[in-house]
């Protein structure tokens, strides 16, 4: 690691670490706890190795206790009504619950994890011919229709967390998973919210939101669906240069052994951006990904 | 693309009409309805008898676009001094040389007059509804570069603090919704869309951008649950809560076609002001060769919170008549043409 990435890492520790709430993190500087960017700070602090295991108990444990103090009566993490849990931000708090049994309540996870394999995605009748609306992943908000960015962090979640071994609902729930990912990606490869096509047009696929979903299919990666779709990544990798996106990049090729050298470069340049902006979510996802020497992504790694 | 997921399923494909709007209304307020008694109180919308509309010319984005505002601000009689100022301009996407977006360069002559004129305040925030990423189009669109010279906050209000507002109208039957903090904590709200042909909608102007209020990480990416409970119905319910104090058009360049992604540029050439935000609607319909009435937001937001008739909207600026024109539009979206 050379030193212009360790002093920039100093400085998005200490970024993280200049308190502003008594627990957790707001996605921006001055703003109320929530559940992403409390995660991603957690991955991010708890990925240096800095602190001695005693030391880092201590200080996550009240950042975890402010996200299981979130949790409703159906397992899942709630910011505002209950019928509007964000499953995204479920799916990622359920991978950092993952690494942090041991500080949370008992039965926290497996609830979380209960919730996450009990909620599916709407079905609704095939619209059009190239997309599958039978389909059912996880939806952003209860009672929608399931869309990329949910159905990765969620079917990632089900992979890493391991709680419940193989039951045949959790592996029912990916493999449908699986295949609607399969049917959005966009033609080359990739994905984007979540809709190819749109009236027989081809939509673009977007740089972040197609890391993830890679993410998501790591132990898939024989699949043509994932081949397409990380070339079409290692080629945009540098196309859309902000922090978030660069960030989930550099994690997701990480996780395919693919080098990350040019993207860290480009990442460590623009994450000032984010640290003037306040985005502290951006500020934590770029530490994780900049940090990856000492982590090796463990925390999104799926057993092959 | 909104169709697979809208709760009508394969009629998602048809025009909006008023039929279906109705047909789409949630059984509390059919019932309502049929007590004589709509989804709002009327004691909270006082339509005006005359609603003054101002389009003013703006071939380019290269003029004194702040005095354009000004002018526009003037004819209009808006008093912002004071005020803390919210711009909501439309940023759903990034597309090179698409008109997807509100241009910045009217977003900073907005600003600028805003502040000419005397308002305590500026902040510019969005929530764009694909797009997470809102670095990534602040860059692109070229926003950052003209906040930062003006010294400019901007508001991501897809991930601001949110606190839930009871709707002043419920068409849509959420009843409520969480809006952002940052926008409701303003004086003086401001929509700025790009006027744009809508797949779904018809059209998407001032009203429809209030879409880009709704906070991402409560509602996601798209922001499905508005289209669950219906487009319209959720278009209506949005403005008539928000209740924007102006609504600035960017129809300089607009788009047309497949709107309000993969259509193409199409010049007209004017820049729209307007308090009432469904009679400045309502009059970008008629530009493009879309009839108003067609379109249940609007004729059905006419019946109490705006002017949608001719005969109610005073023109202070250029007839629509300089810029009547017939955008193409999609097959489905032709039964709404004038």
């Amino acid at each position: 690691m050379d030193a212009n990435r360790d002093e920039v890492l100093d400085r998005l520790r200490q970024r993280l670490l200049t308190p502003v709430n008594t627990a957790g993190w707001g996605y921006y500087s001055g703003k109320a706890s929530r559940i992403e960017p409390t995660c991603w700070a957690l991955l991010a602090l708890g990925s240096t190795g800095s602190l001695s295991t005693t030391q880092w108990d201590a200080f996550a444990r009240p950042h975890l206790a402010f996200l299981a103090g979130l949790q409703g009566s159906d397992g899942l993490l709630v910011e505002t009504d209950p019928a509007l849990a964000n499953l995204t931000a479920n799916g990622l708090a359920a991978i950092v619950f993952a690494g942090q049994r041991a500080l949370l309540p008992t039965a926290t996870f497996a609830r979380l994890h209960a919730g996450l394999v009990n909620l599916k995605g709407v079905r609704l009748e095939p619209i059009d011919p190239k997309q599958d609306s039978t389909l059912q992943g996880w939806p952003w908000v209860r009672d929608t229709f399931s869309w990329v960015e949910p159905t990765a962090w969620c079917l990632l979640a089900t992979k890493v967390s391991g709680i419940d071994g193989r039951s045949h609902a959790t592996e029912a729930r990916q493999a449908e998973a699986e295949r609607l990912l399969a049917n959005r990606m966009c033609t080359g490869g990739g994905w984007n919210y979540g809709n190819a096509v749109a009236l027989g047009q081809d939509l673009r696929a977007y740089v972040p939101t197609t890391a993830v979903a890679l993410m998501s299919l790591q132990n898939r990666r024989s699949d043509s669906v994932v081949q397409q779709s990380l070339s079409m990544l290692e080629s945009q990798r540098l196309a859309e240069q902000s922090t978030m996106t660069l960030a989930l990049v550099s994690i997701c090729l990480r996780l395919y052994g693919v080098s990350t050298d040019a993207v860290d470069e480009r990442l460590t340049g623009v994450v000032a951006r984010s640290e003037e902006s306040g985005n502290l979510q951006a500020v934590a996802m770029a530490m994780y990904a900049l940090s990856a020497d000492r982590h090796l992504g463990s925390a999104f790694r799926v057993s092959q | 693309m909104f169709r697979s997921s809208d709760r009508e399923g394969a009629r998602a494909f048809a025009p909006p009409s008023r039929r279906r709007f109705l047909q789409a209304l949630p059984l509390a307020v059919v019932a309502a309805a049929s007590c004589n008694r709509p989804p709002y109180r009327r004691e909270d919308f006082r339509v005006a008898a005359k609603s003054p509309i101002a389009l003013l010319p703006a071939d380019s984005y290269d003029g004194d676009l702040a005095d354009v505002v000004l002018r526009g601000l003037s004819t209009l009689g808006q008093d912002v001094r004071g005020k803390r100022v919210f711009l909501k301009p439309n940023m759903v996407e990034y597309w090179r040389d698409k008109a997807v977006n509100t241009d910045a360069r009217l977003v900073a002559a907005t600003a600028d007059a805003m502040l000419k004129a005397g308002a305590r305040e500026v902040v510019v925030g969005e929530g764009p509804g694909h797009r997470r990423d809102i670095e990534y189009l602040l860059e692109g669109t070229g926003t950052r570069d003209v906040l930062r010279d003006l010294r400019l906050r901007f508001v991501d209000l897809n991930h601001d603090d949110v606190r839930k507002v009871v709707l002043k109208s419920n068409y849509s039957g959420m009843n409520s919704v969480w809006l952002p903090v940052e926008l409701l904590q303003s004086d003086y709200v401001v929509s700025m869309p790009k006027l744009k042909t809508h797949h779904l909608a018809g059209m998407t102007a001032s009203m429809k951008n209030l879409f880009g209020t709704m906070p991402g990480a409560v509602y996601g990416w798209p922001k499905n649950p508005l289209h669950f409970h219906g487009i319209e119905q959720s278009i209506i319910d949005l403005t008539a809560t928000i209740r924007p104090q102006l609504a600035i058009v960017d129809a300089v360049l607009a788009m047309e076609g497949d709107g309000p992604i993969m259509g193409r540029p199409r010049q007209v050439g004017f820049i729209g002001m307007g308090t009432d935000l469904v009679a400045l609607d309502s009059i970008c319909a008629r530009v493009i060769g879309l009839d108003p009435s067609k379109m249940p937001y609007l004729s059905v937001a006419a019946e109490f919170m705006g002017n949608a008739d001719v005969n109610k909207i005073e023109h202070r600026g250029e007839r629509p008549d300089r810029y009547a024109t017939q955008f193409d539009v999609i097959e489905p979206m032709k039964k709404l043409r004038i």
